[in-house]
């Protein structure tokens, strides 16, 4: 059984404003407010249909034939369509868009070295206070061999870390101390190479290291980033 | 004489088949290949009814004719790429129905203001004023004439969106499903927007009702 909400879409949407469907025109029978509406709507579309309707004018087609040849004389290339141009301009503006914020957002930067941004699971012992470097520093990887007296006045040097991995180190041939990017420092004296675990506590991106001078700590570096 | 191509031939145009008797699809084939006389029956038979629609729209007779115009411009510049996946007539008002509603926007951005007719309706376009004339005249034409633009006023007046689905649907007869074609919506929503519609016209012309 259809409500009155129904029937009047019904009618609304029947074909012919007097030519009902079968269920709205025995719900129409019955119900007052339905024949009102149906009434309605008959009346406005028959208005709506009664208006008086234009025509083309008598020269309508010599008028459209000067149009069309003058379109084809003067009209543009066919190949230049302004609403192609304009899609592929604001196509470009939004892939340069894409790689300006990219750029920004560091994706095109090449990898970080190794170590520098792993994650620390609990406490780190990074170096032993005793351990001494006294052979010449190894490289890893495919860094240089650091074995000569030039090579060791480099300014960057790639050191193993007693955690198996490998940091850059830049040596300061003057006071002969190497100070790492992380978490230890190096230093180089006439007794060999001695490595001092540091406090470290990041701030944004940016590690700061805390020592007291060149004495070991035993101290475990913290790495906390805000 | 037109000239009968040969693909207009192969569709029996121009030969014992008369190009009236050609359907919308043989014609815009015949188009493509060149065929002015091809051309010349799609204006025949749509320059009426798409002159009319865009005048119910933008209720401009001038700027109708010329829409109209390049209504069929378009069609002939295009037909190399009209794919017969829908009626023609659906297409041809597709396009009528695109180049009235710009028309409508671009008035909306200039704001126009006639000189002639000062007084706005409620969507704040211009209508025309119609000051009462002293000579007497016959009632019934003088009924009419009020009724018919009444019908006009309150066309227009309604939002750009209601009144090209109430155009096609109650002033050129197009079924729901040709109106949700050309206007790319769904069939609910083009029943939805003519409800509206017709709900809106019948406040402004209970007089009438």
């Amino acid at each position: 059984m259809m409500g009155c909400k129904q029937i009047k879409s019904l009618i609304d949407e029947a074909e012919r404003p007097n030519l009902l469907p079968y269920e709205a025109a025995g719900h129409v029978a019955a119900c007052p407010s339905c024949q009102v509406f149906a009434s309605d709507r008959e009346t406005l579309r028959k208005l709506l249909a009664a208006g008086a309707r234009v025509s083309a004018p008598l020269n309508f087609d010599a008028m459209l034939q000067d149009r069309l040849q003058q379109r084809k004389a003067g009209g543009s290339p066919s190949w230049f369509v302004p609403a192609t141009y304009l899609r592929l301009g604001a196509v470009t503006a939004g892939l340069l868009v894409v790689v300006l914020v990219a750029q920004y957002g560091g994706v095109f930067n090449g990898p970080k070295p190794s170590g520098t941004h792993t994650p620390l699971e609990g406490p780190v012992a990074v170096a032993q206070p005793d351990l001494k470097v006294r052979a010449p520093i190894q490289p890893v990887g495919n860094a240089t061999p650091v074995n000569t007296k030039a090579a060791q006045s480099q300014m960057l040097r790639w050191i193993k870390t007693p955690r198996g991995g490998a940091i850059v180190a830049r040596s300061t041939p003057e006071s002969g101390v190497m100070i790492a990017d992380h978490q230890v420092v190096i230093v180089r004296g006439p007794k060999g190479d001695q490595v001092i675990p540091m406090q470290t506590v990041s701030m944004g991106a940016q590690p700061l290291l805390y020592g007291n001078g060149a004495r070991p700590t035993a101290a475990r570096p913290v790495l906390s980033s805000f | 004489m037109a000239t009968v191509t040969h693909e207009a031939q192969a569709l029996g145009l121009g030969g014992s088949r008369s190009i009236e008797a050609a359907n919308d699809h043989e014609l815009l084939a015949a188009i493509r290949d060149g065929d002015e006389a091809a051309f010349q029956e799609i204006v025949r038979r749509y320059r009426n009814p798409i002159t009319n629609f865009i005048y119910r729209m933008i209720e401009d007779y001038e700027r109708a004719v010329e829409l109209t115009q390049e209504t069929f411009i378009r069609v002939y510049t295009s037909a190399s790429r009209y794919q017969a996946n829908y009626s023609f007539s659906t297409y041809i008002y597709r396009i009528a129905t695109n180049l009235a509603i710009s028309e409508l926007r671009r008035r909306k951005r200039r704001k126009f203001v006639s000189l002639f007719s000062p007084f706005v309706n409620d969507e704040g376009e211009a209508v025309e004023i119609d000051p009462p004339d002293g000579n007497p005249l016959q009632d019934q034409s003088l009924i009419e004439d009020e009724r018919r633009k009444a019908v006009s006023r309150a066309i227009s007046s309604l939002p750009e969106k209601y009144r090209a689905a109430i155009v096609l649907r109650d002033v050129e007869g197009l079924s729901y499903d040709r109106i949700a074609d050309v206007l790319k919506l769904s069939e609910g929503t083009v029943k939805s927007r003519i409800n509206r519609a017709r709900n809106l016209l019948r406040e402004k012309l209970s007089a009438y009702i």
